[in-house]
């Protein structure tokens, strides 16, 4: 994958299953680094993705020529010459790996823009005392949290600071909750974070008001969280939940409790979450996120036998009821 | 034989939990309710009580009823409670924070009902949290590890309707997906 690359995609007959797929590997490669756009004009650098078992992609097949570079997805019994040729059913790995090639193949001088999207903040220990990068409050928690730090963040003008506690999984403050939701909404270059020691940490919290992270967290999850990829990302790595996080009603996500759902049945990867629920990849990291400070994410091996990655039908009176009652159901 | 696809949420819990405070949050109507004149250790906590059902409904937009039941709180009337769970969806399991023993009155409703949540869904609430100094939902939540049962467990205020729906939107998900 070159980060930093770019891609123009000209998708011709795809059904609604082929874009929801398409989607979600866009999402992948945004994610890895790779620009990844949809386009109506056809130029000399764009891809045509062509699903050839349809009349309109037969058809754009016959009139293009070799002006374009071609992806073909079809059946078993393809006879068509392209750049790419993807067998159905289409998946979202196939697709992503062959994009993924092309945009080696086609844009390699875009490197110097690489953007530093698929990383979380960095492990701390600089000594310049603000040693973690100043991405959110939401970030600063799911770190401190993940790497068992004690930490003071300060937001914005505002002189109180929170003192969270990685190990114990507190938040000492001497804010109250609005307070608490404002300052989840500071963003990234008005936090302040600073490492202490446990002595220094003792002595400055001494007095305030603790709180659990968690509940901290769904504040800083509603407008903190902006889709950063793991650390380590990998597409391939599966995960389940051993049990629901503890929710905060008054700021969960709605799609939380979708994923939710579905991760505490079985293990999934995060592009199969994502197709299966229609929720965007970047939502499911920051599920992700917010799921392993809470303590409930297993990872396990992947399944020798791929699984259908058929998204399930939801019942319609479910989907009725959500309706009804106004709920956004995935 | 008639199959007929289940079109009914059932709520319950101990007596005064908020299960019709919570019915009348997603309810059509003003749910109907079975009161009476509490005599016994129930006026302890409210003045009347539900002696065999709560009843509201939502009307769907094809003009189809989800029928929603809110159970008697009183152990003594427990057979009514498998009498509304019958043709029912899911279950929302209300438990008091204030109750003298919330863990065990967790046990009473998971282990009545614990066929129908098997072959459907359930949610636990958590009511009056706030007027509690204990953290009621970790002893909760250290009930249900023992027990095995990974449930939806939140802690609400029954009378905010947003809250609710939360509870609701976790049941469809549950019942979305247990399949």
């Amino acid at each position: 994958m070159i980060v930093g690359a770019r891609l123009n995609l000209h998708p011709v007959g795809l059904n609604d299953e082929g874009r929801r797929i398409l989607s979600v590997a866009m999402n992948v490669l945004e994610v890895s680094g790779c620009s990844v756009c949809c386009c109506d004009q056809l130029s000399h650098d764009t891809v045509a993705l062509i699903d050839v078992d349809s009349e309109e992609g037969r058809d754009f097949y016959e009139r293009s020529g070799n002006l374009h570079i071609r992806v073909v997805i079809a059946g078993d019994n393809c006879t068509y010459r392209a750049d790419g040729l993807i067998r159905k059913p289409l998946r979202v790995q196939a697709l992503r790996n062959l994009l993924s090639d092309i945009s080696e193949r086609i844009r390699p001088q875009d490197l110097h823009e690489a953007k530093q999207a698929a990383s979380l903040p960095a492990e701390p220990g600089s000594s310049d005392g603000n040693v973690l990068p100043n991405v959110s409050l939401f970030y600063a928690l799911v770190n401190a949290v993940s790497t068992g730090g004690l930490y003071k963040i300060l937001c914005g003008d505002n002189p109180d600071p929170l003192m969270v506690h990685g190990p114990t999984r507190h938040l000492y403050t001497n804010q109250g909750k609005q307070a608490l939701c404002n300052a989840a909404q500071v963003r990234s270059e008005q936090l302040n974070v600073i490492q202490l020691d446990e002595f220094e940490f003792m002595r400055q919290a001494q007095g305030f008001t603790s709180y659990r992270v968690e509940k901290v967290l769904w504040m800083a999850c509603e407008s903190g969280a902006l889709g950063y990829a793991p650390v380590n990302f990998d597409m391939q790595s599966e995960f389940c939940l051993n049990d629901w996080p503890r929710f905060d009603v008054k700021h969960v996500r709605p799609e939380y409790l979708t994923l939710t759902a579905m991760a505490t049945r079985r293990s999934h990867t995060f592009a199969s979450l994502a197709y299966k629920t229609g929720i965007p990849l970047t939502t499911v990291f920051d599920f992700y996120h917010t799921a392993t400070v809470c303590g409930v994410v297993e990872h396990v091996q992947p399944m020798a036998v791929t699984v259908s990655e058929q998204a399930p039908a939801i019942p319609s009176l479910v989907s009725r009821i959500a309706k009804k009652l106004g709920l956004k159901f995935f | 034989m008639l199959s007929v696809e289940p079109d009914k949420v059932v709520f319950t819990g101990p007596v005064a939990v908020g299960k019709s405070t919570a019915i009348a949050c997603i309810s059509d109507i003003p749910p109907i309710s079975t009161d009476v004149d509490a005599t016994d250790e129930t006026l302890l906590r409210k003045n009347r009580t539900t002696v065999a059902m709560d009843y509201g409904f939502m009307m769907l937009e094809d003009g189809q009823y989800v029928h929603l039941y809110g159970t008697p709180g009183q152990e003594r009337f427990n057979f009514m409670w498998d009498i509304l769970v019958e043709g029912g969806m899911g279950l929302v399991v209300l438990i008091d924070a204030t109750a003298k023993n919330p863990v065990q009155d967790l046990d009473l409703y998971l282990d009545h009902f614990s066929e129908f949540i098997h072959k459907t869904a359930a949610v636990v609430g958590i009511t009056r949290s706030d007027l509690v100094t204990r953290d009621v939902f970790l002893d909760i939540h250290h009930r249900l590890q023992q027990r095995r049962q990974k449930l939806p467990l939140f802690e609400i205020d029954a009378r905010d309707p947003q809250d609710v729906k939360v509870l609701m939107h976790a049941l469809l998900a549950e019942v979305a997906y247990s399949h």
